[in-house]
């Protein structure tokens, strides 16, 4: 019952010790105590998806968990994505394929869509729609999102500058 | 915000038994049970809704997460999610409204944290998965350091958001008998804005037997029609024995008034709710739905 007990977690891969209030969002303890603002806070009521990480490798909406449930769990956010200076295949499809525009929902639709290319989802229109509706895209480019998450599926996505 | 919510409590317990022994020790002090959160943490963080003393359920999730048979009747953890609800086989096979009740609730990162024991504790007269638990005559295990008890879905909720657990008592689980399609008629709706994501305005589940061309055992269950979920009583009442008709569904449907009681709210009006409830059961009595 400890006010400000510490959570352990993996987050990203590295084993981290964080000392919250145990109904703390998961949202703001990886935005704020560990600077990792790739994840956006979107409506902040499990509606928009914008906030979407990968707990135990499946997405949920960190604003609606609380940091004491995260205790033991592995946490993955949008920063695991890359290595180094190279984007991961979903983060170059994105760039390439005009998946990404004002990029509030940019983390979200990426986190979803690597948990489902990980389960080893579908990739056609239909199961790839039904896979990432819970990401509202608000400037509506969905047909680009779709487009994107295929090409990554493929393989083979390279970038030259004009893309970064 | 942070001013807030450090102020919150949280006891984690072990297992069913600390959890149990925890209520049971501070049962006039308000602690509430919390398992996925989903409800409980846009209450927290909107208007500080549900108190700031929280029991955390999530290391209880191999105790009462399972999903299987007992006897002749099929077990659903109370820490299932609705993700479980959607993948499980046999739920498809005893009664596919579950999962179809588990898919519409919120989008898929909310299903796979949201819980059946929550939706049912938090009681909300809008629970997607609800009418489905009353229309299959579930029961709820209830348990306590004083022991198990059993008690019919439909006797649980006394009003809006109350219910008959007792604050040392945990929800720890439900059964039902199996409903296969190839027995009777079922049909499932939620009417929202929109097709995904909407609160409803009108939940529907309908499960009726069959018997010889004729309808019996009809539950006809509504959310969002009222405090709580209801079953229009009155229109099943007309409905059984009978035989699919379009006359039979106006019928039925006209009697729908005496067991509902919609309001106008931000999400509807009263006389579309209405409107809406009458086409459902016009309809799955006509026998043009299920």
């Amino acid at each position: 019952m400890n006010q400000h007990a510490a959570i352990r977690f993996t987050l990203n891969g590295q084993p981290r010790e964080i000392a919250a209030p145990p109904m703390q969002r998961l949202l703001d303890v990886l935005r704020q105590t560990c600077e990792l603002t790739g994840t956006k806070n979107g409506c902040g009521e499990g509606d928009c998806g914008a906030c979407t990480v990968l707990i135990d490798g499946v997405p949920v909406v960190s604003c609606l968990v609380p940091i004491v449930q995260v205790e033991g769990a592995d946490v993955r956010t949008v920063e695991s994505l890359a290595e180094g200076d190279q984007p991961h295949p979903l983060q170059a499809a994105f760039l390439k394929h005009g998946g990404t525009q004002c990029g509030s929902c940019a983390a979200g639709l990426l986190m979803t869509a690597c948990a489902h290319l990980e389960h080893g989802g579908e990739t056609d229109d239909a199961t790839l729609r039904a896979a990432l509706a819970g990401v509202v895209c608000r400037c509506a480019g969905y047909q680009q999102v779709i487009a994107s998450v295929q090409a990554a599926a493929r393989g083979g996505e390279t970038l030259d500058g004009n893309h970064l | 915000m942070t001013a807030i919510i450090s102020d919150h409590r949280v006891y984690t317990a072990t297992d069913l038994d600390d959890a149990l022994r925890f209520l049971a020790e501070h049962r006039e002090e308000g602690w509430r049970p919390l398992a996925g959160g989903t409800d409980v943490m846009v209450g927290v963080y909107r208007d500080r809704s549900g108190g700031d003393q929280w029991l955390n359920l999530s290391r209880l999730r191999p105790q009462l997460a399972g999903i299987g048979r007992d006897g002749d009747f099929v077990h659903v953890g109370a820490l299932a999610t609705m993700t479980d609800l959607r993948r499980s086989a046999l739920l498809e096979e005893s009664c596919p409204l579950i999962g179809r009740a588990a898919a519409v609730v919120g989008a898929t990162q909310v299903q796979n944290r949201a819980t059946v024991g929550g939706n049912i504790a938090n009681g909300s007269p809008a629970g997607d998965t609800l009418p489905v638990w009353l229309a299959l005559d579930a029961e709820l295990e209830l348990a306590s350091v004083r022991g198990q008890r059993r008690i019919a879905y439909g006797e649980f909720m006394t009003g809006y958001r109350r219910s008959v657990r007792e604050p040392d008592e945990l929800i720890t689980g439900l059964r039902f008998q199996p409903r296969s399609g190839s027995t009777g008629r079922m049909y499932y709706r939620k009417v929202a804005p929109r097709a995904a994501q909407g609160i409803s305005k009108v939940v529907f589940a309908a499960i009726a037997g069959w018997n010889d061309g004729r309808y019996e055992n009809v539950r006809l269950v509504f959310g969002s029609m009222g405090p709580i979920t209801v079953r229009a009583r009155a229109a099943e009442q007309c409905a059984e024995g009978e035989a699919p008709s379009a006359q039979l569904g106006e019928q039925a449907a006209e009697r729908l008034a005496a067991d509902l009681s919609p309001i106008n709210d931000a999400r509807s009006t009263a006389d579309y709710r209405l409107r809406v409830a009458k086409n459902l059961v016009r309809e799955f009595l006509a026998g043009n739905l299920g």
